[in-house]
Formats: structure tokens, C-alpha cells, sequence
């Protein structure tokens, strides 16, 4: 009982992770359609960048900040504008491709600086040191997480119910046409999510880094974040919340009680088979808008 | 295809046929004799090692594009399907015993099963979800791959013997090509016959308007599996080709990237064309070629970026070219090539 107990809350702790990393895919579908293959690339590439100015030249976290989001604001707007700009009103099938491609090329050009060694542990922000709770022990780094997640989730619920900008995005994501003759600015709003998002990445990719170092294969973790998006309903930032947590429960689950049966390993593809099993049984998610879609 | 001026079709024979006049049958017969001959008596080793691996390339791309260029489904785990193949061939030469000519059909026949498996998300989903659906498709494949213990090899993969066919053996790239050559040829021809017939024009009513295809009693499900029957079984016969000729599969041979160059030099080639998967494969394999002779030079000139820049600089040229064609050319270099086509018919009375 203590052993399934353990692995339930070491799976919610995880899988918030998850849900911080599906966060910022959601918020790029939520404004402008787009599913962002790239997310985890852009994750990586930002950790890096973190890793660069704390350890290599060794500037100070509050210094760090600021440049990380110069950053982001950067990277986000140079995607937004040179690759989905032009992109606009492309079938679905280019968008994934470009997007994909995108994340290849940021790999690349994360492999051609960082590339030469396996991994760059990043300075202890949080204690390495895991956190003892009735005789259950849990890494602080995954509790960190787990409150981030939560955190941004209020924030994010917030910003889009109320603010301005959110607002905005949801009526651009909602009818391109009608939000633009309202005077909305559909390329502010778009450059506005993929920045927030980037923001968002790398605040995940920063803390997975210092859990197991920055590598440049961190990038998978947004691949195991896909089973998150889609049972959480790909445009419900409630719904990757509650998702996260679950997916990384089954996945423990399956790592501790199938792994005797398959030699190992299951936790690696248990995310992926529920990702077939929940698009075969309930594609939209548990939180997503249920549309009539011709198939 | 361009035609002279007066050669009309007055019937449904004609209209499907793949060549209408002498002058093509000529130039198409001319063209295959020059594929034969050329590369067999005056390539070197080396450039005969990269035709093979071109139409190694070029015929999951055909299989992808009978899924995604006709159907309009989304396949992102072709190279999974490859692997399939690669391992069906495998487990058939040296368990078995099968013939290779036998066993070269089999393989494709398994994976062509797999990809119908992994196909069913199509029946509910499509867009991203099947994307993502495909993409689970290669990570569970390949991990099934690395833990299948004995009878997968796990991380050591499996040796196979060398093709043979009637007791002559292909083991030198000249031989191989030739029998490459003859398998993509004729994949080919299957894959222009299903564009022609009933198959392929049900696949592009699918793919155009699914409500439409419905109504006009196109059973939609069952042409949906079928395009990733179809494509996955072009897939397995390049899989159960490549085992064959490097006489080994491993499952790092089939990755995820392998699967998105796929179908992102199939934009390039060309969707839903025949032409787009040869011009995609040639345009993939020629790139990785240039590519391996210039990094070694500019990795000496940029010291600090030796180690890492052969990786990096392939990775990020194939990304920019995928990425600059759908910006810049959505569909493709088979576009292009109908577009000087006219305009050299016309010249020089219209642009």
C-alpha cells in the first residue's frame, strides 16, 4: 500500500512537470490553431541559454532573468515572424511540417554550440536534496513544479478571463476575421502568445534542468507532454492541469506494476499508448470543446 | 502529361493510360535504359552507394504519398513502418529460409498490417491528433523493437544474409542497384496504377471533401485504412530492401526524424504527384551528399564548431529547406517543373 501510495504521488509531482510543459502548447493553440511540434526544442534551447549566462559567464540569477526573457521575447517574435506570418491561412498539414522542421533546426543549432558534451548541470537554485514526507521521498525540484504549474494556471485563468491581451487572444482564436475588424491586432496577439509561451517553456526547461542537468535530448519531455494536451482537451488550461497529474500517475503505475511483465521499460511507452487509446476513445479530451468534426 | 495538339481521349481506356504517344513510350523507355546503364558502367562505389540509398528513400515516400498526398492523412511514422519491414525481413531469411523474392513481398505484406493497425486513430481523428496519433505509432513500434528480446535482437538488432535471387547473390552496389532499381520501378508502376484507377481517385475524393466522398458511396473508413495499408506496404518493402543491403537492422536505423524528413521532402518533391516523391528522395539524398563533403571543410575553418557541426549543419539545412518550400513554394518542385513545362510549350506566345 505504501509502495502504491508512493508511486501515485511521485506520479502527480511528475506529471505536473507535464502539465507546465503542455501549458505553453496550449496557449500557442489557444490564440492562433497552431499545435507547436517545435515546444520542446525551444524548451531545450532556452535552458541553454540559462545555463550560459549562470555557469559560463556566470552572471547573477537576478541579471539571468531579465536576459532569459529578452530571450524569449526574441525567439518568439522571430518565429512568429518569419515562419508563421507567411504561414497564414495554410492547410493543417504544413503547419505541423513547419513546425517539426522548426524543431529540427533548433536542435541543430542547439547541438552546434552545446553539442560537445552530454549534459550541463545547472547551479542548485532548489535544493537537490529530496524532501522526506512520511517516509515518502519526493524531489524538491517536482514539488516546485507541481506549485508552478499551479501557479500559472491561476495566472494564466486570470489573464485570459479578465486582461486585455487575453481577451484578445481569445477572440482572435475564436473568429480571425471578426476579432481583426474590432481593431484587434491579430499579429501583436499572435506574437504575444508565442513570446508567452516561450516564457513559459523555458521556465519548465529551467527546472527539469536542474533536476538532470540541461541536455539537449530534454526535448522529449514535450513529446511525453502530448498525452497531457490531448486528454486535457488541447485548448483547456484547466484541463492540462487535472491531465498532467493523471498521465504521470498511469505512467508510474505502469512503470511499477507492468515492468516485471515486459522487462522493463514501460514507463517510456505507457504515455504513448495512452495517447492512442484516449484519441481512439474520447479525442476531444476530457475539458475540450466537443465539436462536430466531419472525420 | 503534355500531349501534341489533336490526340484526344474518346474513351475511359485512354484517359487512364500512363503514356498516350509513341514519342513517350520512347522517351520513358530511353530514360529507364539510361538509369540501367549509366550509373552500372561509369559511377565509382560511392555515387552508386548513394543511388541506392535515393531509391531506398524515394519508396516509403511513394507509400507516403499515397497516405498523405492522395488520402490527406497525416503519417509521421513511416520510418517505424520501415523498421517493420527491415525486421519481418529478417526474421523470414533467417529463421525461415524464405527466398528473398518471396520474402521481399511478405515483408511488406507485415508492415502493411502494422501501418493498418496504427492507422485506426484515423478513423476518429485527423489534423494534429493524427499526427500526434502517428508519432505515438513510431515511439511504440520502436520500443516494442528494443524490448522484444530474442526474437528482436533488443539493442543488438539481427543480422541477415545478402539477397539472392535464383542462387545469385547481390553483393556488390552495382547488383544491388540493378535489383533497387527494378523493385522502384516497379513500385512505381503500382503507385501511378492505383493514382489511375478507382483506388486513387476514391483516396482523392477522401482527401478533398470527406462528406462529399461519403455521399457519393466511397466507403470512407475502409479507403482510409487502405491508403495506410498501401503506404506502409511501400514502406516495408524499402524497410526489407535496406536490411538486405546493409545485411543488418538495428532500431536506431528507423528514427522519429527519419519519419518528419520523410514527409517534409514529400512537400518538397511534391504532394499528391507522381513526380514529388522522386523529386523529394533525389532532392533528400543529393542535399545529405553535398552536405558530407562541405562540413568536414567548413568544421576546419571554424575550429571552435569541429566536433559538432556535421550534426548540426544536416539537421539544420534539410529543417530550412523543408521550411523555406512551404513558405516559399508550397507545392513543391513538381509545381515548378509543370510551370516551366507550360511555359516552354507556350513560349513565346504567353508568359
Amino acid at each position: 500500500m505504501m509502495i502504491f501510495l508512493e508511486t501515485v504521488i511521485t506520479g502527480i509531482v511528475v506529471g505536473s512537470l507535464y502539465s507546465l510543459v503542455a501549458l505553453g502548447i496550449v496557449i500557442i493553440y489557444k490564440s492562433t490553431h497552431v499545435f507547436n511540434f517545435a515546444h520542446g526544442e525551444i524548451l531545450m534551447l532556452g535552458s541553454f541559454v540559462a545555463w550560459t549566462s549562470l555557469v559560463h559567464f556566470g552572471i547573477p540569477i537576478w541579471l539571468t532573468v531579465p536576459i532569459v526573457l529578452a530571450f524569449a521575447i526574441l525567439l518568439g517574435t522571430a518565429i512568429e515572424y518569419l515562419l508563421m506570418r507567411p504561414m497564414v491561412g495554410q492547410p493543417i498539414l504544413s503547419m505541423i511540417i513547419v513546425t517539426l522542421g522548426l524543431g529540427a533546426f533548433l536542435t541543430g543549432a542547439g547541438n552546434l554550440w552545446w553539442g560537445k558534451e552530454d549534459y550541463y548541470l545547472l547551479p542548485e537554485i532548489i535544493s537537490r536534496e529530496p524532501i522526506t514526507f512520511a517516509a515518502m521521498n519526493l524531489s524538491r525540484q517536482h514539488i516546485v513544479a507541481f506549485c508552478l504549474s499551479l501557479l500559472f494556471f491561476a495566472v494564466f485563468t486570470l489573464f485570459f478571463r479578465y486582461t486585455k491581451w487575453g481577451l484578445e487572444m481569445q477572440a482572435v482564436a475564436n473568429d480571425h476575421q471578426a476579432a481583426r475588424s474590432t481593431g484587434i491586432s491579430t499579429k501583436l496577439v499572435f506574437a504575444l502568445s508565442w513570446i508567452i509561451a516561450t516564457i513559459v517553456a523555458i521556465a519548465a526547461g529551467v527546472l527539469l534542468g536542474s533536476m538532470n542537468g540541461v541536455t539537449l535530448d530534454m526535448s522529449v519531455i514535450a513529446i511525453k507532454a502530448f498525452p497531457v494536451i490531448i486528454l486535457g482537451g488541447l485548448e483547456s488550461i484547466s484541463g492540462v492541469l487535472i491531465a498532467g497529474p493523471l498521465v504521470g500517475v498511469l505512467e508510474y503505475l505502469a512503470g511499477r506494476y507492468l515492468d516485471p511483465y515486459v522487462g522493463g521499460g514501460a514507463m517510456d511507452v505507457a504515455p504513448f499508448v495512452i495517447l492512442i487509446l484516449i484519441l481512439v476513445i474520447r479525442p476531444y479530451g476530457l475539458f475540450g470543446l466537443k465539436r462536430i468534426e466531419r472525420i | 502529361m503534355w500531349r501534341p495538339c489533336g490526340v484526344m481521349d474518346i474513351n475511359y481506356s485512354q484517359d487512364i493510360t500512363i503514356f498516350r504517344t509513341g514519342l513517350q513510350k520512347v522517351s520513358f523507355l530511353l530514360l529507364i535504359l539510361i538509369a540501367y546503364i549509366c550509373p552500372v558502367i561509369f559511377f565509382p562505389e560511392n555515387l552508386l552507394a548513394m543511388l541506392i540509398l535515393m531509391v531506398i528513400t524515394i519508396i516509403p515516400m511513394q507509400g507516403l504519398n499515397i497516405i498523405t498526398g492522395f488520402c490527406g492523412q497525416i503519417a509521421l511514422g513511416q520510418s517505424a513502418f520501415m523498421a517493420v519491414g527491415g525486421y519481418a525481413a529478417a526474421k523470414l531469411a533467417v529463421g525461415l529460409n524464405v527466398p528473398f523474392i518471396v520474402a521481399l513481398p511478405l515483408s511488406g505484406l507485415v508492415a502493411a498490417g502494422i501501418g493498418m493497425i496504427f492507422g485506426l486513430p484515423s478513423l476518429r481523428v485527423r489534423g494534429f491528433y493524427l499526427a500526434l496519433a502517428t508519432i505515438a505509432a513510431q515511439f511504440i513500434i520502436i520500443w516494442g523493437i528494443f524490448h522484444g528480446g530474442k526474437f528482436t535482437g533488443g539493442i543488438y538488432g539481427l543480422q541477415l544474409p545478402e539477397a539472392s535471387i535464383l542462387g545469385f547473390v547481390f553483393d556488390t552496389d552495382v547488383r544491388f542497384y540493378v535489383l533497387a532499381l527494378t523493385v522502384l520501378l516497379s513500385m512505381s508502376f503500382l503507385a501511378k496504377s492505383i493514382e489511375r484507377s478507382k483506388l486513387g481517385r476514391a483516396f482523392i475524393a477522401v482527401r478533398d471533401n470527406d462528406l462529399a466522398a461519403e455521399v457519393m458511396g466511397i466507403n470512407v473508413y475502409q479507403y482510409k485504412l487502405l491508403a495506410f495499408f498501401m503506404g506502409s506496404f511501400y514502406a516495408g518493402i524499402a524497410g526489407a530492401l535496406w536490411a538486405h543491403y546493409v545485411t543488418v537492422v538495428h532500431p536506431e536505423q528507423f528514427s522519429l526524424m527519419d519519419s518528419i524528413w520523410y514527409l517534409g521532402f514529400l512537400v518538397v518533391g511534391g504532394l499528391g504527384s507522381a513526380l514529388g516523391p522522386i523529386a523529394g528522395g533525389v532532392i533528400f539524398v543529393g542535399l545529405k551528399e553535398i552536405l558530407a563533403t562541405i562540413t568536414p571543410i567548413i568544421g576546419g575553418m571554424i575550429p571552435a564548431l569541429t566536433e559538432t557541426i556535421s550534426a548540426s549543419l544536416a539537421l539544420m539545412a534539410y529543417a530550412l529547406v523543408i521550411m523555406i518550400f512551404l513558405i516559399f513554394e508550397p507545392r513543391g518542385v513538381d509545381h515548378r517543373i509543370q510551370l516551366l513545362k507550360t511555359y516552354y510549350r507556350r513560349w513565346p506566345f504567353a508568359k
